[in-house]
Parts: C-alpha cells; structure tokens; sequence
C-alpha cells in the first residue's frame, strides 16, 4: 500500500497537565508515536477521557506537546495553522456570518479575492447538499447542517491533512449515519488525509481506513487495525459478516479499557 | 398565566399602553381628587399647558437642543476614549491587567461629586457639561467593553486560528464582530445614564437646558413646568432608546436569531 510516504509523522508525542494547587500533575497522553500515510483515514477510537482529543489537538497545534514532535510533510509543527483542518465536536460556526461566509473565512484570511472566494464557499456548500443554504445563518441550520457547514469550511481551505474532533457526537443516529457517508464520499472522491477521533466503534470502522485503539487515561495507543472493506462502501456494510466481525474484536479492546478506566 | 408564555403584538402594546393610562389615572385621582395640594403636586392637565407655555412663549426648545446636544457630544467623546480601550482590555491580558484597577475605581466615583472640581477647572460653560457626562459614562463604557470582547467561547478562537487567521485578524474578524451587538447594547444602556448626569450637570451653575428649566421652575413653585421637563426627558429616552433598539436590529439581524 502507499504506506511509504508518511504525511504526518506523531513521534512520542506526550501530554502532561501541570499540578493544580498543590495536585499531582496529571499525565493525559503518554508518549505515542503514529504515521499516518498520505490520504489515509484514520480514526482513533477510545474511552471518554484518554486523551485521544489532546492528541489530535496537539496536532493541530491548539496545545502544546510536553515532549515530542509532530512532523507534517517532513516540517515540525507548531501552533495552529490553515494546512490541518479541524472540524470541533461543539459547534463554532460564526453565527456573524452566512454559511457562505463561514466557509470562505479561511480563503479571506490566505487573500483570495471575493469573487473567487465566493464560487469555492457555493461549490463546497453544494457539495455538502446546502446549495439551498448559502445564505442562511448558523442559527437558522440544524445540528447536522452546522457540522457540515464546518466540514466545508476546513476543507475549502485545501488543507494538508483534515482533523476531525467526534464531529458528529451531538448528533442523532440517523443523522450521524447520513454525516459519515457523506464524509466518506467526499474523502473517496478528493483523497484528503483524514484523522478522525471517536468514541463510536461503528463510526469508526465505518469511515476509517485503519483504526487506531487508544487505553484508558493516561492514552496510549493500544493497536492499529486496518479496516480492509472495500471502497466505496454502502452503509449496508454495517451487517457484512468482516465489519460485524471487526466490530466485535474492537469492542473487546474497548470493554477492557473502560473496565481498567474504572467507569 | 403560564410562565414565560409569550403574548401577541398587539395585546403586547395594549398592555404597555394600559400601564401609563393607569399611572396618569392615579396621578389625576391623587391631583383633581384633592387628595395631594397644588403646590406640591400639578395635575395632569395643569402640566400639559404648563408645557405649552414652555415650548410656545419660553423657548423651552432650544432648552432640550442643549440637553441633547450635551448629553449626545459627552457620550460620543466618551465612546471614542472608551472603544479602543475597551477592545484592547477585552482582547489583551496584559492590556486588562494594566487597566482594569483603575478603572474599576473610577467608575465608583460619583460623576455628579466632580462638579463642583469640573467648575473650577473648566468654568460653566458647555466644557464643564461635557465633562460630566464624559465622566460618568467612560469608565463604565471601557469596563462593560472589555466584558463584551473578552467574553467570547474559547473554540471559536480556535476555530478561526486552524482556519489560518493571525492575531489581528482574531480580534478583527472574531472578538470584535461577536461582541458588536452587546457593545450596542451598552451603548444604548451608558446612553441612559448619561441622561442623568446631564440634568444634575444642569442644576448647577447653567443657564439653558432640561436642568436649567426645572431649577428655576423650582424657585417659582410650577410643579407643572417641572414634570413637563421630567416627562419630556423619559420620551426622548424612550425615543432613543426605541432608535437604538431598531438600529441594532437592523446591524445585527443574526444576533436575534
């Protein structure tokens, strides 16, 4: 596989909190090293609380590693930048804005003129089915449009590598099913390098190419399965023998887990 | 009546209406009733020609031009100090540490307490009128400011940051568009106060304006001349106030959503 060429490379990344009064520090991430290979879409999965979202925090340069770097495409990253997307579990769409503002707002920051600044935020709009919508402000969206609207947004930005925090966590099922296909459409179509963190172990087979297991706090990674389903996949891959099979080994690793976190 | 209910827009307005048709009904019971003496208190009617007199043979117009013109020049000086402090406290901590202190203290010291000092430094004229109001509304338009930009959800900024905007453009692009509406809502409350400095600023030492008016009404007893002066400063408050809230609807239609 074009497993050769790492995009970006974690190499014992950690994370450590500092005491709080008088407290032990608080180690959240212990030293854990990942590559993840061009156009790759991996999901971490993991309990609440192990640290999987300082993680991918600390990629995208939101915290600082306590040790440890994160190299992407061959230069060490740090503080956050337009070349990794995010997309947050809460919502923080601008409600200043109209959705076609929200996703022109990183090509405004890089000096892309309006006009074409505009034609990129109704292309990505369409494509993430709120043609309909450009106008519209963050308040009058429901929760799955919001999200969509924030995918588009990190992605019209044409970032390097797209990181996604449970983006569709606060989201109902049904929801949250039609959000991973379109997510995944867009990823096999555009080939983007994706780290996508969930506590879902459906989500995460789902939409991965290769899910990374991650222990209870303090986190590190447990294993690293890939997810050898065919592209594309139809959402009735979910009653496929291989993906029930896999499912069933991930929920092991993870009962074991939540069990030793004590919860 | 269930809790928060909402009512229809029109018994909305019947209800406010109802409310100053009751108040001038027991205004006129206690007054044409002979329950309260004339000289204390005017009725309605007695100020309502009080008030004609006023505007057609006194000249009380241009007495409210030079309230509103006092109270409108100290607050626009205010805003103009208290804007870029504001936005720079809210925005930056160190900015905020440096200030907030002494702000915080001043805003506690009683605008209309400076008079007597302002008249010493800056005489009777318009300075001394200004000064008050610019007194009395800087400290709390700097503080309520700095509130307003600083209060902002912490992953919007970090939105904004992944999406490649520098530090400028956070304050530029995020802080200050979140906080535009309530800096406009702060505007139109400071605006409010305002509106009492100016009247005690009037009191003393003037020789035109609301204040001015009800001094001298007082020497001469017409209670009616002063609640005329009274009632016209609450509607042009409600007018201004009504202005602002339409203005701020219009700049800010997603804030309302």
């Amino acid at each position: 596989m074009g497993q050769a060429v790492s995009k970006l490379l974690i190499e014992n990344v950690g994370k450590v909190f500092p005491a709080q009064r008088g407290g032990q520090p608080t180690r959240a991430l212990m030293p854990t090293a990942l590559n993840v290979g061009d156009n790759d879409f991996i999901t971490i999965l993991g309990p609440s609380g192990c640290g999987k979202s300082t993680l991918l925090r600390i990629i995208g340069g939101l915290e600082t590693a306590s040790e440890g770097r994160i190299l992407l495409d061959g230069s060490a990253v740090s503080g956050p930048g337009a070349d990794r997307g995010f997309v947050f579990q809460s919502y923080t769409l601008f409600p200043w804005l109209t959705v076609a503002q929200n996703i022109a707002f990183g090509l405004r920051e890089k000096g892309v003129v309006e006009r074409e600044r505009l034609d990129i935020a109704r292309s990505w709009a369409d494509r993430v089915g709120l043609s309909s919508f450009v106008d519209h402000f963050p308040r009058q969206l429901s929760g799955g449009m919001q999200q969509r609207t924030a995918i588009a947004r990190a992605l019209a930005n044409d970032p390097k590598i797209l990181l996604l925090d449970e983006p569709f966590g606060a989201l109902d099922n049904q929801t949250r099913a039609l959000m991973q296909e379109m997510l995944l459409g867009i990823w096999e179509r555009d080939q983007k390098t994706v780290l996508f963190v969930t506590h879902d172990i459906e989500e995460a087979i789902f939409v991965g190419s290769r899910v990374v297991v991650m222990s209870a706090r303090p986190g590190r990674i447990k294993a690293d399965i890939a997810v050898d389903l065919p592209h594309p996949r139809p959402y009735t891959i979910k009653t496929s023998p291989e993906f029930v099979a896999l499912k069933e080994r991930l929920v092991e690793e993870i009962r074991a887990e939540v069990m030793a976190s004590g919860q | 009546m269930k809790p928060l209910q909402p009512i229809s827009a029109p018994s909305r307005i019947a209800y406010g209406i109802a409310f100053f048709v009751l108040f001038v009904a027991l205004w006129s019971v206690a007054t044409f009733g002979g329950y309260v003496q004339k000289l204390f208190l005017a009725d309605p009617l007695t100020m309502v020609g009080e008030g004609y007199n006023l505007l057609g043979r006194y000249g009380f117009a241009f007495d409210i031009m030079m309230t509103v013109w006092r109270v409108v020049g100290g607050f626009v000086l205010a805003v103009i100090v208290a804007l870029p402090l504001g936005i720079m406290m809210g925005a930056y901590k160190p900015v905020e540490a440096f200030l907030e202190p002494f702000v915080s203290f001043a805003r506690y010291l009683p605008a209309s307490a400076f008079i007597p000092l302002l008249i010493l430094w800056a005489g009777i004229g318009e300075a001394q009128k200004l000064l008050v109001i610019f007194i009395g509304s800087v400290f709390q338009l700097i503080l309520m400011i700095a509130v307003a930009v600083g209060s902002i959800r912490r992953d919007l900024v970090d939105a904004a940051y992944t999406l490649g905007a520098t530090d400028t453009s956070v304050v530029r692009r995020v802080l200050l568009p979140n906080a535009a509406p309530d800096i406009a809502e702060i505007f139109r409350l400071v605006l409010g106060w305002a509106w009492t400095y100016v009247i005690v600023a009037e009191l003393i030492g003037s020789s035109s304006g609301i204040g001015h008016m009800i001094t001298d009404s007082q020497a001469l007893l017409n209670t009616g001349q002063i609640i005329f002066g009274i009632i016209v400063i609450g509607l042009i408050g409600l007018i201004s106030d009504f202005l602002f809230k339409a203005v701020n609807q219009r700049l800010f239609p997603w804030a309302r959503l």
